[in-house]
């Protein structure tokens, strides 16, 4: 009997079209199948998804192995998620297995409620923009940066260091909405106006005030022109300064938010980058 | 290059940008340097220097700008008479194709995607000044001829 196992949008999906029953056996084969994963692999991955369309009956035994698997990964990382017909899937439903064990009647959509592609598309947006930012940089400060670290956090709260200077501006695209902030500390953002300026910057004057709003204008144009050919569709909002003594970010839990934190020779910066899947730009074209 | 007294208007809502290419063009020789944070303003200050026989040579503008934006600018600059043979230089964020074709199609004469570095911008200012003078000098060739 052999199982497919496909690596898919950051999803595990063990495909098992021969097996007629869930039954005891089927089950078991593809918790066998589950367990000789690598660990690095299920810890990476956001679910684990077995899929069963074409399955008959779902006996109460299999069940409850289905329960365990979904034990399993929960130590792992990924969640289980099962695609199975209308009839297996009324009675998973009816033992509440499906609080362990998302049920869905196909893979398209197990994507569309997970907004799946729309997390890859996040992801793919944050490689661009992490692309930018350091083209940027190196173009108008000849600043060499490197990423300290980077932390992706969703449905969760994620802790911001507070900034004093900086700038945000609002997205939309076809895929979602969201934010992007830059943030420096005084010392910092006046060494940086030093060389976005070409002069000795001894003190930050009210002229300087929107250099974090022409850096950030620029990362977000330099995006926009890679992805909007992708049918990314971004429309971007002309970026606001953000001063104060201690400013801090607070995104919103729902949101996937991303914190990068870079390195350079005249310090640290954060940029954040927080995106709902949910609102997206309605496409017409 | 342009004659070190030509005269510059930069015109762009933030006023590091505007520092940056003004000190940019003072490190390039230039030292009459104007700027504006809109187009309505950079329009008002074209009519100002052309009534003091002062007039601006040369234009470098964003476009992304509240109350009128750079497009608006370039569009109201060839529309008008006395203005429509001025080079405009859009130095903006906005790269993308369609954008530049917009600008392209309202009388651009040339298009710098940021981010500028010094070096891109002089070597922008070298290649417009020849064509500037090729055509210059095309015009008296066929006036001569005539």
């Amino acid at each position: 009997m052999s199982i497919e196992i496909l690596h898919q949008n950051n999803c595990i999906i063990l495909s098992a079209q021969q097996f007629r029953v869930i039954d005891i056996a089927c089950v078991k084969t593809l918790f066998d199948e589950i367990k000789k994963m690598d660990p690095l692999i299920l810890n990476a991955s956001d679910w684990v998804v077995v899929s069963l369309p074409r399955a008959g009956g779902v006996d109460l035994n299999a069940m409850q192995i289905l329960c365990r698997i979904a034990i399993f990964l929960e130590k792992k990382g990924p969640r289980l998620a099962v695609i199975v017909d209308a009839e297996n899937g009324a009675v998973i439903k009816a033992n509440n297995i499906d609080r362990m064990v998302s049920v869905y009647p196909s893979l398209d959509v197990f994507y569309k409620k997970n907004d799946i592609e729309e997390v890859e598309n996040i992801k793919f947006f944050l490689e661009t923009l992490n692309y930018s930012v350091f083209e940027t940089m190196k173009v108008l400060t000849q600043l060499t940066i490197r990423v300290e670290k980077l932390e992706s956090v969703h449905g969760a709260s994620i802790m911001v260091p507070s900034i004093q200077a900086g700038a945000t501006a609002g997205i939309i695209s076809a895929h979602f909405s969201g934010s992007v902030t830059i943030g420096f500390n005084t010392e910092v953002y006046r060494k940086l106006m030093s060389r976005f300026l070409e002069m000795e910057v001894t003190e930050l004057t009210d002229e300087m005030n929107d250099g974090g709003s022409e850096l950030l204008n620029v990362v977000l144009g330099q995006v926009k022109m890679a992805l909007n050919e992708k049918g990314f569709n971004i429309n971007q909002v002309i970026p606001t300064s953000i001063f104060g003594e201690k400013v801090k970010l607070t995104p919103n839990t729902n949101h996937l938010s991303t914190l990068i934190r870079y390195h350079s020779e005249i310090g640290d910066f954060v940029v954040l980058f927080s995106a709902n899947p949910q609102q997206k730009l309605s496409m017409a074209s | 290059m342009f004659p070190k007294t030509t005269r510059i208007l930069i015109v762009d809502d933030m006023s590091t940008m505007r520092l940056r290419i003004m000190n940019q063009l003072r490190v390039m020789g230039f030292g009459s340097i104007y700027q504006a944070s809109n187009g309505q303003e950079a329009f008002s200050i074209l009519e100002r220097h052309a009534a003091d026989g002062k007039p601006i040579d040369l234009i470098i503008s964003d476009w992304n700008m509240p109350v009128m934006s750079g497009l608006d600018f370039l569009v109201k600059v060839k529309a008008e008479k006395s203005f429509s043979q001025l080079p405009f230089i859009m130095a903006t964020a906005e790269g993308e194709k369609q954008q530049v074709m917009r600008a392209v199609v309202s009388g651009v004469t040339d298009y710098i995607i940021k981010p500028i570095d010094r070096e891109v911008l002089q070597k922008k200012l070298v290649q417009l000044w020849e064509r500037e003078q090729k055509a210059a000098s095309a015009v008296v060739t066929n006036k001569a001829a005539c």
